[in-house]
């Protein structure tokens, strides 16, 4: 029988795996991984975070 | 792991003066007292240490932290718990302190390690409570996956899938409001406009360039886009640099209102979309206003869940359940529908205050493009307007729905729109003007290319933009199925797992009673692959049921309470190894009891066990069936001037009846010998099945020598007769007349020679049924019907056994 996970591993495991999953971008994975490690995973955050990156990328020729 | 050398309360429930309950290397302890003496402030006092409050400390009669310091205390003195640990080894207190005339509760720690491992434990189930048995069992099926999932940390799983959901949602929001095929559109128009050609690729936009370049016979050539700027200067070579500023402001202008006055127009539509919705779901007040009726609702639901009579729980009143019923989940489900409706509006807010303040934005840099063709009235208009729509969008951005008290004034907007149109209109004519006056063909193509290139550019970044906002929707969506599928995975595997343990520690306290195959099964929604909740399943009489409350008796209710508490407890604490079980026996009859106490004994010996009852039978039994075993035995006794005792140290009958013997001492010795041998009748009775007469609870535990003897003896005559003819069998009713005379009032009193054989006729009855190399009992448990005998444990002991 597989061993049964507490909450945390689960989601520590989710967030270390989470930059070889097939179909994720790197940098907005990268984000929500480094928000949640300065533990600052909001709603909010996340919007203002990912808005940032797409400014950059969008700005990033210009 | 984590165990407790010492708890000391002082002045905190029973106690007043300290009283430090000593379990050395981490030993287990049992404590007896009577209801009242105070054992529980034990049970509280760990509570409290750990989690800063007391389960069954809460309400508003209670108020925050009352009934925590001893009633009898006065202010000076102090109320706290301070424990010894081993491993980490240190100290900790947690104390009460009155600040500004309100409680505060303070904790110490010796060391960062001991703050850290109490911090883990604090996140752990380690006491269980008698009125808190069967809570999981009779919960909801959604109340079992929110318990459940706040046992094992899955609470946090289910917040960030929710969260991801939400920023997902957001996501594809913006991608909406952003009209990124509008925004495109519009500059493609300014490109074609400006060289002639729809040009998609660098190379494309160059040639174009090339072209416009061409018409001057000049020299001059565009290799990539960064020559551009030097190709400008070059065409502007001594021309005014201010006069070909104000040209290409003014054509941006110029080009830029359509999409400025349609952003404005755009968001005037959204906000009385917002204002329509916002004002339908506000216009049933009282329905919002019963929003915070919910949790009220929800509970009600759960109690006439449980509620099979025909009156109302609360008011008494007659009421048809099943009406009530209905009537309740109708109205749990128009405040869900309202509750959604809102977030939604909250939602669809911030989104249009974020769409509102780009909009701003745009609106500023075409003022300022048309500045030299704006007069100060017009410019003050302008301004005005803008201002006024800033402030909304701030105000939006941070009121919630329910208090916004500034809105966009939009009834301007269409004096407005003209007046864009007419300045866009004077700019173009003014950057004509200005053309003029320069009368250069060279400024006009490079105004061109500035133009150009400014919307190619800009298509570009558009065109990047929407591709990183699609990455990252897929990104999340991604996100929010791979959490899913491990949520789901990760709950299956620790239903299973708990399961399992369930279900060992279940049979083991049942295991002849046709109950069987004890299960936590989750429910899945098919269609969203979400849980909707968990459901316990059992066999009984070999037919699979859900809803074990349907069929159990409250005893077997507990039982399964108790192997719940403890599977997880076993599953999930990682940080302690001690548990605390208060008074959890109450409803179990002997059989039962027994059982349980072995399964403390024999599946968790490796735990710290704090083991609190009232039931001075079980407190026996469990004190004889620890000897040896290293536990720490204490009773409690309560009074006004210290609060709680703890006497000396009870040895265990056996023990006591020893002591008087070497000790010489005569008192209660008799009392003693008599409570062993019924207690010992009691046991083999039990493991050997002696059919006794029905009688109720406590008068099942009263029964006297006499009949036990009696049963056992017609018991062993029918199944194994060779062991009544046993003098050390008949010597024991002799034993008893001596050991009745001696402990109640009578002439004849026997002396301590007698009370040494009877004694020493006790042991010897005993030997008959208990081995010598195991301990347990000779037990219908461990029968052998083929070879027709029956025996302890380890199979040394045995006994013949007619079937």
């Amino acid at each position: 029988m597989k061993e049964a996970k507490t909450g945390s591993e689960l989601l520590a495991e989710f967030f270390m795996e989470l930059l070889n999953l097939p179909g994720v971008d790197p940098e907005t994975a990268q984000s929500i991984i480094k928000l949640n490690q300065d533990n600052k995973l909001k709603r909010a955050q996340i919007s203002a975070e990912l808005e940032a990156n797409r400014k950059k990328t969008a700005d990033d020729q210009i | 792991m984590t165990k407790f050398d010492r708890v000391s309360l002082t002045g905190f429930r029973g106690s007043r003066k300290k009283v430090d309950l000593n379990s050395p290397s981490g030993r287990s302890i049992l404590i007896y007292g009577d209801n009242g003496s105070g054992k529980s402030s034990f049970a509280d006092g760990i509570e409290w240490l750990l989690y800063d409050g007391v389960s069954h400390l809460t309400g508003e009669e209670v108020g925050v932290r009352g009934g925590l310091k001893n009633e009898l205390c006065s202010e000076e003195e102090s109320c706290s718990v301070e424990v010894s640990l081993l491993n980490p080894t240190g100290t900790a207190d947690r104390s009460l302190k009155t600040e500004k005339s309100r409680l505060k509760a303070e904790l110490n720690c010796s060391s960062t390690e001991v703050g850290s491992a109490l911090g883990k434990i604090g996140s752990e189930r380690i006491s269980l409570r008698n009125i808190q048995l069967i809570d999981f069992i009779l919960a909801t099926k959604s109340q079992k996956l929110t318990q459940i999932s706040e046992i094992i940390g899955f609470q946090q799983v289910l917040d960030l899938k929710g969260l991801l959901k939400q920023a997902f949602s957001d996501l594809n929001t913006i991608y909406r409001t952003k009209n990124f095929e509008g925004a495109l559109a519009r500059e493609k128009e300014v490109l074609v406009k400006q060289l002639n050609s729809l040009v998609n690729t660098d190379e494309q936009f160059i040639q174009a360039c090339n072209e416009e370049l061409k018409k001057l016979n000049l020299e001059y050539e565009v290799r990539k886009i960064g020559d551009l700027d030097s190709v400008e200067s070059k065409l502007k070579e001594g021309v005014n640099p201010e006069l070909t500023k104000q040209v290409v402001s003014l054509q941006i202008g110029e080009s830029s209102k359509d999409a400025v006055v349609k952003k404005l127009s755009e968001s005037k539509r959204s906000w009385e979309a917002f204002q329509a919705n916002l004002t339908n779901v506000l216009a049933d007040g009282d329905r919002v206003a019963k929003i915070s009726l919910s949790k009220l609702l929800d509970e009600a639901n759960h109690v006439l869940e449980n509620n099979s009579s025909s009156e109302c729980p609360v008011c008494l009143s007659g009421v048809n359940p099943e009406e009530l019923k209905v009537s309740i989940a109708k109205r749990i489900e128009e405040l869900k529908e309202i509750s959604a409706a809102l977030k939604e509006i909250e939602n669809q807010k911030r989104v249009f205050a974020h769409d509102l303040t780009e909009t701003l934005n745009e609106f500023g840099k075409f003022v300022a493009s048309v500045d030299r063709v704006c007069d100060e009235a017009n410019k003050n208009k302008l301004i005005e307007f803008g201002k006024q729509l800033r402030l909304a969008s701030q105000h939006l951005a941070s009121a919630p729905v329910m208090k916004i008290t500034i809105k966009p004034e939009w009834t301007a907007l269409e004096e407005i729109s003209i007046l864009c149109s007419k300045l866009a209109e004077n700019a173009g004519l003014e950057a004509r003007k200005i053309f003029q006056i320069i009368n250069s063909p060279k400024v006009e193509v490079a105004t061109k290319l500035a133009l150009g290139k400014n919307a190619f550019l800009k298509i570009g970044a558009l065109n990047r933009e929407m591709a990183a906002l699609t990455k990252q929707r897929n990104t999340l969506e991604r996100m929010v199925s791979d959490l899913n599928e491990r949520h789901l995975r990760g709950m299956e595997t620790f239903l299973d797992a708990i399961s399992k343990d369930v279900n060992e520690l279940y049979l083991f306290m049942h295991g002849t009673e046709r109950i069987d195959e004890v299960k936590l099964k989750c429910l899945v929604d098919e269609s969203s692959k979400e849980f909707i909740g968990v459901i316990l399943s059992l066999k009984y009489h070999g037919k699979e049921i859900t809803g074990p409350q349907r069929f159990l008796s409250e005893s077997y209710l507990n039982s399964l309470g108790i192997c719940l508490f403890l599977a997880s407890a076993r599953r999930f604490n990682r940080t302690s190894r001690f548990l605390v079980l208060d008074d959890v026996i109450s409803s179990y009859d002997k059989g039962h009891r027994i059982r349980f106490a072995q399964l403390l004994v024999e599946k968790f010996s490796d735990y710290q066990l704090f083991v609190l009852t009232h039931e001075s039978e079980w407190f026996e039994f469990i004190a004889n069936l620890t000897k040896g075993l290293g536990w720490t035995i204490q009773k409690v006794t309560w009074n006004e001037a210290e609060g709680i005792a703890l006497q000396i140290p009870t040895l265990g009958l056996k023990d006591q009846i020893e002591k008087h013997i070497k000790t010489n001492n005569e008192s209660d010795l008799a009392n003693c010998l008599r409570r062993y041998s019924e207690h010992l009748l009691k046991d083999v009775a039990f493991e050997l099945q002696v059919p006794l007469p029905f009688r109720f609870n406590d008068r099942n535990e009263g029964r006297q020598f006499d009949e036990l003897y009696a049963g056992l003896r017609s018991r062993l005559n029918s199944k194994s007769p060779t062991v009544t003819e046993e003098s050390s069998f008949q010597r024991l009713g002799a034993c008893q007349f001596l050991t009745n005379k001696g402990s109640h009032d009578n002439l004849y009193k026997p002396g301590m020679g007698d009370m040494k054989a009877a004694y020493e006729d006790t042991m010897k009855f005993e030997k008959l049924f208990r081995c010598e190399d195991c301990g347990s009992l000779i037990s219908m448990t461990f029968a052998n019907i083929p070879e027709k005998k029956i025996s302890c444990k380890c199979g040394k002991a045995s006994l013949v056994w007619k079937s």
